[in-house]
């Protein structure tokens, strides 16, 4: 019961707050971009409290908090969108190859990354 | 206030998404939460949560592409499968794959992530073109 509890008040602030941050970043910075910094915040959290916390508070913070955040349909379906725009921009096949690349590059090793070095801080007493 | 209510309907979608995503790590026998747990030596169920949240997000981006309610893209989409997928998880059993020097299985984890995902969300959409233009 405390961890659906726990569980649930993490992702009652978890998925508003990512629709706040998003409806803010977006206005500067593109979908994608905005969805990696939401993700590799995400996971310095996660990474920091599975660290860091025991108990109901690791519950709350990493599955509720963190992982509603989070996102990895949001950014699949933002990295489709990117993807079709690259086609109709007419771009060549090389230089769309590397774009996404880059971008799926990026969406997995910085808050890769950000996961590992929140650990890391959570260590150093 | 119609921004709060719009808030409030999206950390709702967001409680039940979260609370399906732990449901189903409980099926998988993969909601220890720890690290270096060697039960979790292939994280199926992140990859089963994040694959299927993918396909769903690319049928609803489709279907609820000319919806006019206020609510039921922030409910579905932002909130339930925003909070059912994840990728923190992704991103702390990548890390944690490494450290135990699993260095091949967490890119095999990650390349099927987002290879799936990907392809989970152009099915979902092709699909459901089909079906709302006939």
């Amino acid at each position: 019961m405390s961890t659906i509890l726990a569980i649930s008040f993490g992702a009652f602030i978890g998925a508003p707050l990512r629709a706040l941050v998003e409806q803010y970043a977006t206005r500067v910075r593109s979908p994608l971009t905005t969805l990696l910094l939401i993700n590799s915040l995400g996971s310095l959290l996660a990474g920091f409290s599975i660290g860091a916390f025991s108990g109901d508070l690791r519950i709350l913070l990493v599955i509720g908090l963190a992982g509603a955040f989070t996102t990895f349909s949001g950014w699949a379906l933002a990295f489709t969108i990117y993807a079709d725009a690259l086609t109709q921009a007419r771009l060549t096949y090389s230089v769309r190859f590397v774009r996404l690349g880059v971008a799926v590059i990026f969406a997995t090793v910085v808050p890769g990354l950000a996961a590992w070095g929140g650990w890391l801080i959570s260590q150093h007493n | 206030m119609r921004e709060a209510s719009r808030l409030a309907v999206i950390g709702v979608g967001g409680v039940l998404g979260a609370l399906s995503r732990a449901g189903v790590s409980q099926i998988f026998g993969q909601d220890r939460l720890e690290l270096g747990d060697q039960s979790a030596n292939f994280p199926w169920a992140t990859l089963a949560i994040n694959v299927t949240g993918a396909f769903l997000i690319g049928i609803l981006a489709v279907a609820l592409i000319t919806d006019n309610s206020s609510y039921r893209k922030p409910f579905l989409i932002t909130g339930f499968l925003g909070g059912f997928t994840t990728f923190s998880a992704l991103a702390l059993e990548a890390v944690d794959l490494f450290d135990r020097g699993l260095w091949f299985t967490a890119l095999v984890y990650l390349i099927v992530t987002v290879g799936a995902g990907l392809l989970a969300v152009n099915i979902g959409v092709r699909a459901t073109r089909r079906v709302v233009r006939t």
